[in-house]
């Protein structure tokens, strides 16, 4: 992530920039340069204190992010949960995986949903095998180049990953059919929109077995240009019964489970805060709640918000966010074969993926 | 050379008053709607008095604590106590700092919190006792109190346990 400009981001807003606008390097006298460097420098580390201010969104950003949220059909979104539900329910139970738990553990039916709406939406995909496991994985990846022109320049060599986990326990419309479906509405709207960085969505196989196909892909493909990671996990269920919301020993959540809650380490904080910010700005966006530690949350209290893809991120110090509705914290069907479609609130997961589809536009050109 | 500046720093303790550093054992709560903390860890605490009589004093806490994040702790504060030949309990008023805690952020409240979460807590120490002339030891210290941020919402509160404390 890109340092801070307090200069700029402390009077307001930041301007567009475009990569020729840049400051040529080695024009200036070496002496002149290191003193404007210190001078820099301190009016960075003094202006952060003193405004106490992060990098912000543009207006154009904002705008942005509305207009990709605006885009969400809420209608489909709940037909093609209930579609893969019905497609999984007719899968053997055992699938491909045997389980040492004994749980049902179906996988092929959602893969084979996933790549067809891709084929569907004419977008191209492949299928990235790692049999070599100890638990072979088979993850499905969706590259949508940057342009590196939108309106925040940032470069198109900066990926933005966007996953979320197929395999699932019984038949799991919430863990994780609403993830699923909420990333593929994403790629029919953020492949249309010139963005400037490139966005990647991964299909994750085998998270409930310890997160597995995130584990393989981080360990052969490394985090080479990875800006941040937004990683969907349950997103679709919702109460507005209060004491709905139990939360983890040590904290305090919303009595109320009707919003969406964004885990993220500290390198995450700004991306927090601007979906936070964009959870106002987005017509009918889920009400947000972010909580972020000040390092990688591996900690006694925190582990436990380690549970899902973002995890790998995480430990490689990059920006994460784990957006989930808390599962079994809120979720009475979680891993139950009771976790079915119409346990579900499709208002509250539209809210939810219009989020998600708008920071994941003003991401792709936020500072 | 190193003896006579302790020799230097010792008279100028001994001439400003009496001075206790003690270390025990911490734990601390920050609990409100935009900032988390539990942690426990030792505690290193500096106590001034301006004399053997004087039964007001300042003090001055050091924390290093863990489990929800690793985070330093800074209390400041003031009180009285008993000045008896055995049992000294003592009251104090403090504030606390810590830098590092957990943040929340929500949709009408997206901007984080600049300060640290800090807390003013009433420090009551019923069971402190003069071992000897210089060494005293209190069991158990509770502190609860109020967070500065959102006082209304915000519970903060540390126990502190057995605290040994010398006297120089």
């Amino acid at each position: 992530m890109k340092p801070s400009q307090p200069l700029s981001v402390c009077s307001g807003p930041r301007s567009p920039r475009s990569p020729r606008q840049r400051p040529s390097r080695g024009l200036a006298r070496p002496d002149v340069g290191l003193s404007l460097f210190r001078c820099g420098l301190r009016l960075w580390i003094f202006g952060g204190i003193l405004c106490g201010c992060a990098p912000r969104l543009s207006p154009e950003m904002v705008e942005l992010a509305r207009d990709a949220g605006a885009q969400v059909e809420c209608a489909p979104l709940q037909e093609r949960i209930i579609s893969i539900v019905d497609a999984m329910a007719s899968e053997p139970e055992d699938g491909a995986v045997s389980m040492e738990w004994g749980i049902p553990h179906r996988r092929l039916a959602s893969k084979q949903a996933i790549l067809e709406a891709l084929s569907a939406l004419g977008v191209e995909h492949r299928v990235v095998s790692m049999p070599d496991r100890h638990v072979p994985v088979e993850n499905i990846v969706v590259e949508l180049p940057g342009t590196g022109a939108g309106p925040g320049g940032a470069p198109a060599s900066e990926v933005l990953q966007l996953t979320a986990h197929f395999d699932v326990w019984y038949t799991a419309a919430d863990d994780n059919t609403s993830g699923v479906v909420s990333a593929l509405e994403a790629i029919a709207i953020l492949r249309n929109l010139e963005l400037s960085r490139s966005i990647q969505v991964l299909f994750y196989d085998m998270e409930e077995t310890g997160i597995d196909g995130s584990l393989a892909w981080w360990d052969r493909y490394g985090n080479n240009q990875v800006h941040a990671v937004l990683n969907l996990d349950a997103i679709a269920y919702a109460s507005d019964k209060p004491g709905s919301q139990a939360a983890p020993p040590g904290f305090r959540l919303p009595s109320k489970g009707n919003f969406i809650l964004g885990l993220g380490n500290g390198a995450a904080r700004h991306h927090l805060r601007w979906m936070a910010e964009l959870s106002a700005e987005i017509p009918d966006s889920a009400a947000f709640l972010a909580v972020y530690g000040p390092a990688d949350n591996e900690h006694p209290a925190t582990n436990d918000f380690h549970r899902s893809d973002h995890s790998p991120a995480w430990s490689r110090g990059l920006p994460g966010i784990f957006m989930t509705d808390t599962a079994n914290l809120r979720n009475p069907h979680y891993h139950q074969p009771t976790d079915l479609p119409d346990t579900l609130d499709p208002a509250f997961h539209c809210g939810v993926t219009r989020l998600v589809v708008g920071s994941m536009a003003a991401y792709a050109e936020a500072p | 050379m190193s003896g006579w500046l302790a020799a230097v720093v010792s008279a100028g303790l001994a001439a400003a008053g009496v001075h206790e550093t003690g270390l025990g054992v911490e734990v601390a709560r920050h609990d409100g709607p935009r900032q988390v903390l539990l942690g426990v860890g030792p505690r290193l605490t500096h106590r001034y008095t301006a004399s053997e009589h004087t039964h007001w004093f300042v003090q001055g806490s050091l924390e290093r604590l863990w489990l929800m994040v690793p985070t330093w702790g800074l209390t400041a504060g003031g009180g009285v106590r008993r000045m008896g030949p055995t049992w000294r309990p003592l009251v104090l008023l403090e504030a606390a700092a810590y830098p590092s805690r957990i943040v929340k952020l929500t949709t009408e409240d997206p901007t984080p919190p600049r300060l640290p979460a800090s807390s003013l807590r009433v420090r009551v120490a019923p069971l402190a006792f003069r071992l000897n002339g210089t060494t005293q030891v209190s069991a158990l210290e509770v502190a609860p109190g109020l967070g500065l941020d959102t006082p209304r919402e915000t519970v903060a509160f540390s126990v502190s346990y057995c605290s040994l404390f010398h006297q120089w």
